[in-house]
């Protein structure tokens, strides 16, 4: 039998403190059998330069409510959610993804932050910019699921350790902004097809205005499949995507390619 | 009295955090409303500490007449 496992990915904008909307997606997305959840960047806090008119106590008070949400959530739908979270440790500010299934919940603080001038994660967060670790990853039914935040796809460190542990999704919470679109949905066919694995990526809606410029997210969340081929998109609507992905598709492009073969047979992996 | 605006100060805390619920809040009146609430529950806390330090003024005044 095809062993397989339904994923979905939320595209919203940053969500309230009232989980009614929330419950909406995630009822609909449990009666459809869906284990595993993914959020995009910024959807449990607000995009990190709004956060700056923020009190700390505020921010660890919307970060705790949604965790407690969520745990709540992932114990009566049985369903394992990933979603990038800022959090508030010692009067310092942190970006990381949390893990929350039903019986336990995990933190990966994201390694590489967005340096730039105009958008600099690097300088707002405290996150250690320390010697790299493999992304995180995670076994689900017999699924090896791989997490990185959406600028870290851009290094191949990460997918060394993807190619390495033989994973099977890799989730890519995002933020992307302005006219990037094509840009994204290339570089994340080209990661999947060479790394021989799914990716499921969601990425924010909203608006952001610096004063100067309209800042706006737009959605395209999106499930690509080992080929390089994308299974499902959305658009730039509030939404949710519910798919299987299947196991026996990562083995066959395995097998068929044996691009992970070649590099294990020199040591390389 | 003092009774009486303890309970208008929680239910002043309710509604805030009612209108924190509002998904349609902006981040800038959402901020408002917190710094507002947390005056209102430090407020509450205050009154809570001093009817605290009454009673205790009486149950050792009761004592030292026995």
């Amino acid at each position: 039998m095809m062993k397989s496992l339904i994923v979905g990915a939320l595209q919203l904008p940053t969500l309230g403190m009232n989980a009614t909307r929330l419950e909406f997606y995630l009822n609909n997305a449990a009666k459809r059998d869906t284990k595993l959840m993914l959020f995009g960047e910024y959807v449990l806090n607000h995009f990190f330069r709004e956060l700056k008119s923020m009190p700390l106590s505020m921010l660890r008070e919307q970060s705790t409510k949604h965790i407690e949400i969520l745990r709540r959530f992932s114990a009566e739908y049985d369903m394992t959610f990933v979603a990038p979270i800022v959090m508030v440790e010692r009067e310092k500010i942190y970006k990381k993804i949390v893990k929350i299934s039903p019986r336990s919940i995990h933190y990966y603080s994201q390694q590489i932050l967005i340096p730039y001038r105009h958008w600099n994660e690097k300088r707002f967060f405290d996150n250690e910019a320390g010697e790299l670790r493999e992304p995180m990853i995670f076994k689900i039914e017999g699924f090896r699921v791989a997490v990185m935040a959406g600028f870290e796809l851009h290094f191949d460190r990460f997918w060394r350790d993807i190619m390495k542990k033989r994973v099977d999704l890799v989730l890519l919470p995002t933020a992307s902004t302005f006219g990037s679109h094509n840009r994204w949905r290339e570089l994340i066919k080209s990661r999947a097809f060479i790394n021989g694995c799914y990716i499921l990526r969601a990425n924010r809606l909203g608006e952001y205005s610096d004063g100067e410029l309209k800042w706006r997210f737009y959605g395209d969340s999106m499930l690509v499949n080992p080929e390089g081929e994308v299974e499902m998109m959305l658009e730039d609507k509030e939404s949710m995507l519910i798919e299987p992905i299947d196991k026996e598709s990562v083995k066959e492009h395995r097998r068929a390619w044996q691009f992970d073969r070649e590099l294990r047979s020199r040591g390389e992996l | 009295m003092q009774k009486k605006r303890f309970e208008e100060e929680l239910e002043h805390s309710r509604r805030i955090v009612e209108r924190l619920m509002d998904p349609e809040i902006t981040l800038e009146e959402s901020v408002k409303l917190y710094e507002e609430g947390m005056q209102s529950v430090k407020r509450a806390r205050r009154m809570i500490e001093d009817a605290r330090n009454k009673v205790e003024k009486i149950s050792r005044d009761a004592e030292s007449e026995e």
